[in-house]
Order: structure tokens, then C-alpha cells, then sequence
């Protein structure tokens, strides 16, 4: 009957570990809330910047070289920030780095003396409260933890974790009886990991064999540890060579209410012990195997490592066994228990053998369990990286998220230097679709920047001053003109003009007969958007290649407006009063002045700010604005032009977006021109511009990101008041100026200066300088 | 022929008598037996004494407080799998120039809970004039 159990036992390994997600670099796992299938990220040890003497224990007085670390990849974790800050672990063994009257007397536990602690009668040897290391082996297991890094010589795999230490052997390694062994047990079960390093070097094979074999105190001890507190224990496997853990680490194969929890450990050589340092990685001979017990075990180094003796820190010691393997997993736990706050206990383990390394050498179930432990793939990504789609419980079936792919928000140079300056180092949560693990990320990386000056290119200044080399077809008839641009088979912009001027169809065009007529006037410009940008409506978003505008002039006082896009997205309309130019008449000095009311709605976006996924804006963002044109022919050629806009924008709220609230934001544009024609001789212009693009001057918008989590798996929102006004104002000046040098030839020249570039103090100024002759053969 | 048989066999014993007596049993001035975890003292030998010139350093390796205790020998068990094992002196006998020591091997008791650690078992000694003999060690 026992030899059929453990057949049995054996061909449901490999669907255990299936089931684990424990097998392949590829495979699927049991993680809650959410897409299962995951990729396990090398083992690649990366982190250079904490590859010291001290990490490869070549460090002073430290005896050698070896490779417990780096075979770990911990210096991968390190550059993560992965260190077991704060996490508790118990250290159950002959006790810890204190004299016999409680003062620290081992200089590799010195550095932060809170990180290191004797709870209250923690001496189950001698019953008082010093738990004094008389022996040696409960230093040297903390060390492979927590010895402190900095001091040139070694350091332990989670350096700042905190160890609180319970002695339970003596000097000559003669441990407690069973009901005090109990006693401690459920002592250190205020840590989050326990460490046993020792064990019965005994077989198991069933619970009531375990059970025996352990004690019975101590085995209810380890069951109040996992099922009752949700700790996490770890045990070394044992030395004797064999095919199974020893009957304490084994005992988890049997019973349930130690699973998910219960972590066995075997051990391999660090290094080659040739004296070379180089690393073996192979089992160690004596190394009991994970056997039977291959699903709740894993590997790491444990021959010929190097940890600190019972004294002064000064002497190091190499040597071999799973008690040193051990604590370098508790130590590996505490690594993931640090970088994942989401993360419960049990997804602290399973994180912990799904990410291991099970290649290879390491494919071998039965030796190695799920493989060498892998800090580098444990603190990464192994799932898909998601946004949370505005719930607050990581495994709700209600909860939704967004790949990443899918949050994005492009925003308006109006402000962009201002959301730059507020998202500039502030980061949110964003999580695992493997298990929920959380990861910090910066909130700017879903944020695009708008930009005025991006396109200040020499080739696009220099492209400002070609004359118009697109074809325009005229045709008029008795309903009205209609003129189309081409460029090739393509209509660039067409416009339709009813006879008497009431209705103006725009594609591509505006419309608006102010734009229309002062646009000869400026017609210093090419058709870029840096000069037309001038003078249009700053609310109505042109630009997307199908822009349709629409205009109603009843008389020559009012006229409306409308402009729409080849989305839909954008719905604008503007009542506009005194709307005609009467430069297109004969009056010359008059001036002429345009008064605009309007709004334009937007959706899913606002001020041309467009967003998706978790920062989505509604469907009716709107912004109410006003304007006033004005153009004045003044004596001696010369031409005034101005124009000036502000709008309250409302950004519509969509539901769980990060988004949260938002005052309205008050934005203004304005431009002053003066233009001179016949400028010193016949046919030369000159003009001058002042212009500042659209700049938001109040508002903010709140961001409410998630930036924590906890291991009940809740996550805890940060409100992100973001205050849109930019730190400076751009202003764009423009001199242009144009000759008609013959009939078929031209020069034109042209110098800006942009200041404060997308309304940034810290851009630098922009001068263009260019000259541009042209000569039709 | 029985009488020079009684002579014969009565100086044998006499002889041998005489040599049981000249074995002197030896107390160590200092003794101390423990386990230490490291390699350092793996070893072909199983004692190291002072003209060794590494055993100043192994002798602080195992505990810097013995360097002034005036520990001439430290005897060494080997290498074992686990914690609970030791050593222990039973006893020392000068014979001439050779100090017999006599150490017995202690293993864990059988299914003791013990630490899974490899451990060397040593004890070190102080013995008076420990130069002038020869060491045998069992």
C-alpha cells in the first residue's frame, strides 16, 4: 500500500507542478484576478551597480570568492530597490549576535540596531531574554540573510530586512524539547518568515509519520504558523544525501493546512571549491533532494558559501549545508514580500517557484523542485502589466483593466509643461496579470507632450517662405464661387461661397470671412501651420486632414460659425458679430472688428488633449470662448491686425477614469500684427507678428492614481492635484519680409525668435534666421 | 630444564610489568571540544599543532579568544553532515616519546533535531612540553 502511494505520488508530480505553474519559461499559473499565462524572465544578473567585493564575498578578511548571490541574480533585485526592507524573519536557531549581556558583539549586525532583535524571552535555552549565539550556526544562517552590507567584506541576500532571533540550541548544538521547540515556533510567528535551518534526520510518509517524527508540539507549532496566521516557513531539506526532505520540510507534501506556505530548500555547490571562485550550481552532494516534495521545493546556493562566525564579524567562514541554503530563500521571500505589498503570503511563494529557473540542469524535478530560485524574474514582470481600471480590489470579478498599451494621453502644448512639471517623478501602481503584483511606474509614461516648437525645424521654416505650389481651380457660376486646391489627385481644401455671401462651405478651409480676408493680407505665410496658426479660431481643432466648417452670414452683422471633424470628435460653433471684413470692400482706413461668441464640445478629449484607457476623459467635454479680431488699414500702407481668445474649458468627467475632478481651465491666445506694403520701394512687404499660442492661464485637474496596495489586495488611491498653468509664456516674434524681385522671381527673408518655447522657462530661445529666392525658368 | 623455564617466563613478566608502568596517563592543562562550521579545517591530519604555521591562524579562526590561552593542539574529528556531532577526550597516555590520545566520536542522538550545517568537531589542547613527543591519536 505504501509503495502504491508513492507511485502514485510520483506520476501526479508532473501535474502538480503543472498546476503550480512551476514547470516551463512559459506556462500557466494559478493567479487570482485575472489572466494566468506568464513568461519567466532569465536569470540575468544585472543590477552592476551592487556587484561589489562584498556581493561576491571577496571582500576584506572574507576568505573567497563565492557565488550565493550572483547565482540568485540578487544584484537584480537590489537595482529594483528589492533589498527585504522591513519585512520580518525569523531566525530559529542557536541564537544571534549578542554577548551574554544582550550587547551586540558581532560587527556584521551593527549597522541598524532596530533591524535587529532579541524579543522578549527569546532564550528557550536558558529561559531569559539574550538569545547570545553560543554555538555559531544561528550567526552564520543570519548572515547569509542580513549581514550588513557596506563594510567591505560580506552581506547577506536581503540586507535590510529585520531578524528577530529565538534560541533554540545550545552550545554544542543540543537542541529544545519538543514542547518548548513549540513554544518558539509560536513565538516567531509575529515574523513574516520563519528560517529553520535544522531538522530530524528522519523520513516521513504520511501525517501521523510526520507528525511523530517531528513532535507533536511542533508540528501543531508549524500548522498554527501556515493555516492559522498565514506565515511562511522554511526549512532546509537536510544533509544527508537523500532522495527526500527530512521529515519536518517534507511534511508539507502531506498535509494541507502546511501548503502554500511551506518552502523546502536543497542546496547546491556555490562554486567550483577548486579555489577558482568559479560557480559550480550543480547539487550538492550532500544535499537531501526535493524527491516527492518537488512542488513546495526549490534550490539555492549552500556549498562552499561564505557567511560570518559567531564573533567579532571579522572572521568569515566557508562552508556547506541546506541550513545556509535556507535563509537564502527566507531571505529571497523577503525580497518579494518587499516589492510586492499586493502580494498575500501564499503569492509571495508561488511568485517565488513560478519564477525559478527550471532549465536545464535545473529541469530536474526530483533534484531541484521548481528550479534555482531567479530574483531577477521574481521582482519582474511576468504576466502582462495592466492598468486598473479604476476599482480598488485587485480580485473583484467587477474589477477591469487595461493593457498598457492602452492608457495614453496626449497632451495639449497649452499645457504640457505644466503636467510635465507636476507628473515629473510621481508614480503609480500598476499590476501583474499573473498574480497582482504591483509595480511602480511612472505616471509621465502614459503622457505625450503637445509641442509648439517641436516643428521649429530649419526645413519647416525654411518651407514657411515657398510660395504655393498647389494648383487652385476657380469656378464661379450664379449660385456662387467654389475654389479647390489640389495637390496631385488629392483636394487639399475646397471652399463653396453662396452668391450674396450667406453660406460658406470650408473642407480644409475655415470658413470664417475675417480668417478669409486677412489671410491675403498675411499671405507672408505658406500654408504651415506656424503662420496660419496666427490668426484662426484657437477652439476650433483643425488639423485632422478632413475639417469641414460651415459659415451662416445673414447680414453684415452677425454670421455663425460651425466647424466640425472627420471623427466627429470635435462640434463647434461660434456666432460671430460684424463678421464681414470690409477689406474686401473699397473703404480703405476702415477698421474692422469681429466680436466672437462660441463653444466647441469635444469627446473624449479636451483642448485637443485626446486620452484612452484608465485616462480617458467623457463624451462632452466643452469649452465656452470668446474672441475679438480686429484689422485696420492705417495711412501709408501699412496694415494692423490682431486678434485675441480665451475660453473656459470643462473637461467632462468619464467614470473610474484617473481623471478625477478639475476646475475649468482658462485659456488665452493672442496675436498683433502690423504689415506694411510698398515698404521702401514698390512691391516689397514687411510685417511684423507678436503671437502667443494657446496657453492655459487657471485651472488644474486632480489625478487620482492608484499608488499602494496591500496584501488583502486593496489598492489605495492618490489624489495628484495638477495645476495646468504652464511656468512661462511663449511669445513668437516674426519679421518677414518679401520682394518681387522680377515677374518670375522672388526673395523672401525671415527672422523669429520664439521665448519660453511651449510656455517652458527652461526652453531655450529659438532664432531662425533664413532667406529664400525663388526663380520660375 | 623447569626451573630455567620459571627464570625465563618470571623476567617476562617482570619486563612487561615494568613497561605497564611506565605509561603515564596525561591531564591537558586546557581543553575545550566543540564544532566549528568552517572549512578551514578540513585537513589530512587530525591534529594540528604550533609548528604547523597555519595554526595560529586556524586556532583564531575558531575563536579569537583562544590565541591567549595556550592551546598547543587542536585535534580535529573531520568533516560531518550536520550539527550534533562532537568530540570528546577520553584519555591521554605518555609511553616513552608518544603521547597516545584516545578522543571519542559522539553522534547525534538517533531522530535529534539537529542544525543542517556541515561541522568539524575539534577540540583544543594545552599540553606541557607537547614538543618533545611524538602524537598518536585515536
Amino acid at each position: 500500500m505504501k509503495i502504491c502511494t508513492r507511485i502514485l505520488a510520483i506520476l501526479s508530480l508532473p501535474l502538480i507542478l503543472s498546476a503550480c505553474g512551476g514547470g516551463g519559461d512559459e506556462g500557466s499559473g494559478g493567479g487570482s484576478g485575472g489572466a494566468a499565462s506568464y513568461t519567466v524572465p532569465a536569470c540575468s544578473d544585472t543590477g552592476t551597480n551592487f556587484q561589489t567585493d562584498e556581493y561576491y564575498t571577496i571582500g576584506s578578511n572574507s576568505g573567497g570568492r563565492s557565488n550565493q548571490l550572483s547565482l540568485v541574480c540578487a544584484s537584480s533585485a537590489y537595482a529594483r530597490g528589492a533589498t527585504g526592507d522591513g519585512i520580518k524573519i525569523a531566525i530559529v536557531d542557536s541564537g544571534g549576535p549578542w554577548d551574554a549581556d544582550g550587547n551586540v558583539s558581532n560587527n556584521e549586525f551593527n549597522s541598524t540596531a532596530s533591524d535587529i532583535v532579541k524579543p522578549s524571552n527569546s532564550d528557550y535555552v536558558n529561559s531569559d531574554s539574550v538569545p547570545n549565539d553560543d554555538n555559531g550556526h544561528g550567526s552564520g544562517v543570519a548572515c547569509m540573510v542580513r549581514c550588513d552590507r557596506g563594510d567591505t567584506d560580506v552581506h547577506g541576500i536581503a540586507y535590510n530586512s529585520i531578524l528577530s532571533f529565538y534560541k533554540v540550541s545550545n552550545a554544542s548544538g543540543t537542541f529544545i524539547n519538543d514542547s518548548t521547540m513549540g513554544s518558539a515556533l509560536n513565538a516567531a510567528d509575529s515574523n513574516d518568515i520563519i528560517n529553520n535551518s535544522w531538522g530530524t534526520n528522519t523520513d516521513c510518509t504520511s501525517i501521523s509519520t510526520c507528525t511523530s517524527a517531528v513532535g507533536s508540539t511542533t508540528y501543531a507549532a508549524m500548522k498554527t504558523a501556515t493555516d492559522t496566521n498565514g506565515k511562511i516557513l522554511v526549512w532546509a531539506a537536510g544533509n544527508s544525501g537523500g532522495a527526500n526532505p527530512f521529515a519536518q520540510a517534507k511534511s508539507v507534501l502531506y498535509d494541507t493546512a502546511l501548503q502554500g506556505l511551506s518552502v523546502a530548500v536543497v542546496a547546491i555547490n556555490a562554486t567550483n571549491a577548486n579555489g577558482s571562485g568559479a560557480a559550480n550550481g550543480k547539487i550538492w552532494s550532500d544535499s537531501n533532494r526535493c524527491g516527492d516534495a518537488a512542488a513546495y521545493c526549490i534550490a539555492a546556493p549552500g556549498a562552499d558559501v561564505t557567511f560570518v562566525g559567531k564573533e567579532n564579524g571579522q572572521t568569515f567562514y566557508i562552508g556547506s549545508g541546506t541550513s545556509y541554503a535556507a535563509p537564502l530563500v527566507s531571505g529571497g521571500l523577503a525580497i518579494i514580500k518587499q516589492e510586492f505589498s499586493s502580494l498575500t503570503n501564499t503569492q509571495v511563494v508561488t511568485r517565488l517557484f513560478t519564477t525559478a529557473l527550471d532549465t536545464g540542469e535545473y529541469s530536474q524535478s526530483s533534484i531541484y523542485g521548481h528550479g534555482l530560485m531567479n530574483l531577477n524574474a521574481a521582482t519582474a514582470a511576468v504576466g502582462k502589466l495592466r492598468v486598473l481600471g479604476g476599482g480598488n480590489l485587485l480580485d473583484s470579478p467587477n474589477t477591469s483593466y487595461y493593457d498598457l498599451v492602452d492608457n495614453t494621453f496626449s497632451s495639449s502644448a497649452a499645457f504640457s509643461r505644466a503636467i510635465n512639471l507636476a507628473l515629473n517623478g510621481q508614480t503609480m501602481e500598476i499590476y501583474d496579470s499573473f498574480d497582482g503584483a504591483n509595480f511602480k511606474t511612472n505616471i509621465s509614461s502614459f503622457f505625450t507632450s503637445g509641442s509648439y516648437t517641436t516643428e521649429n525645424t530649419v526645413e519647416n521654416h525654411m518651407a514657411r517662405l515657398q510660395p504655393k505650389t498647389k494648383e487652385k481651380v476657380k469656378h464661379k457660376n450664379l449660385y456662387g464661387n467654389f475654389i479647390m486646391e489640389v495637390d496631385g489627385n488629392y483636394v487639399q481644401s475646397s471652399m463653396f461661397q453662396s452668391a450674396g455671401g450667406f453660406l460658406a462651405l470650408g473642407f480644409n478651409q475655415s470658413t470664417n470671412s475675417f480668417e478669409n480676408a486677412v489671410d491675403p493680407l498675411s499671405g507672408f505665410f505658406n500654408d504651415s501651420n506656424f503662420g496660419n496658426n496666427y490668426l484662426v479660431n484657437p477652439y476650433f481643432h483643425a488639423g485632422s486632414g478632413q475639417d469641414y466648417f460651415m459659415s451662416f452670414n445673414s447680414n453684415s452683422s452677425f454670421g455663425f460659425d460651425t466647424f466640425t471633424n472627420v471623427n466627429g470628435n470635435d462640434l463647434g460653433m461660434a456666432f460671430n458679430l460684424n463678421p464681414f471684413s470690409s477689406t474686401s470692400g473699397d473703404i480703405k482706413n476702415a477698421g474692422d472688428l469681429q466680436i466672437v461668441l462660441g463653444t466647441n464640445y469635444e469627446q473624449n478629449k479636451f483642448l485637443n488633449s485626446s486620452s484612452t484607457g484608465a485616462f480617458a476623459t467623457g463624451d462632452m467635454s466643452n469649452t465656452n470662448f470668446t474672441g475679438v479680431k480686429y484689422k485696420k488699414n492705417l495711412e501709408n500702407d501699412f496694415t494692423f491686425v490682431g486678434s485675441g481668445f480665451a475660453g473656459y474649458t470643462y473637461i467632462d468627467r468619464a467614470s473610474n477614469s484617473y481623471i478625477d475632478k478639475s476646475t475649468p481651465l482658462l485659456t488665452s491666445t493672442f496675436t498683433l500684427g502690423l504689415a506694411k506694403a510698398n515698404f521702401i520701394k514698390k512691391d516689397q512687404r514687411i510685417g511684423f507678428f507678436i503671437n502667443q499660442p494657446q496657453r492655459v492661464e487657471d485651472g488644474s485637474l486632480n489625478l487620482r492614481v492608484p499608488t499602494s496596495s496591500d496584501r488583502d489586495r486593496t489598492v489605495t488611491y492618490s489624489n495628484l492635484n495638477v495645476d495646468l498653468e504652464p511656468d512661462a509664456r511663449q511669445i513668437n516674434f516674426d519679421i518677414i519680409f518679401h520682394k518681387a524681385v522680377t515677374e518670375t522671381s522672388n526673395l523672401s527673408a525671415n527672422l523669429t525668435h520664439v521665448k519660453n518655447g511651449d510656455h517652458s522657462n527652461s526652453s531655450k530661445n529659438q532664432n531662425f534666421i533664413s532667406l529664400f529666392y525663388k526663380k520660375t525658368f | 630444564m623447569l626451573n630455567k623455564f620459571l627464570i625465563i617466563s618470571s623476567l617476562f613478566l617482570f619486563s612487561c610489568s615494568s613497561y605497564l608502568i611506565q605509561a603515564e596517563e596525561i591531564i591537558p592543562e586546557e581543553l575545550y571540544c566543540a564544532s566549528t562550521m568552517g572549512q578551514f579545517l578540513k585537513s589530512d591530519k587530525n591534529y594540528i599543532t604550533t609548528e604547523n604555521k597555519n595554526f595560529k591562524e586556524k586556532l583564531a579562526k575558531i575563536d579569537s579568544n583562544f590565541i591567549n590561552k595556550g592551546y598547543n593542539l587542536i585535534v580535529i574529528s573531520g568533516l560531518k553532515p550536520t550539527g550534533g556531532f562532537s568530540l570528546k577526550l577520553k584519555n591521554i597516555n605518555k609511553k616513552k616519546d608518544i603521547l597516545h590520545m584516545n578522543f571519542i566520536d559522539i553522534k547525534p542522538v538517533e531522530n535529534s533535531i539537529v542544525t543542517m550545517a556541515t561541522t568539524y568537531p575539534y577540540c583544543v589542547l594545552n599540553i606541557e612540553n607537547l614538543k618533545k613527543f611524538k602524537i598518536s591519536i585515536k
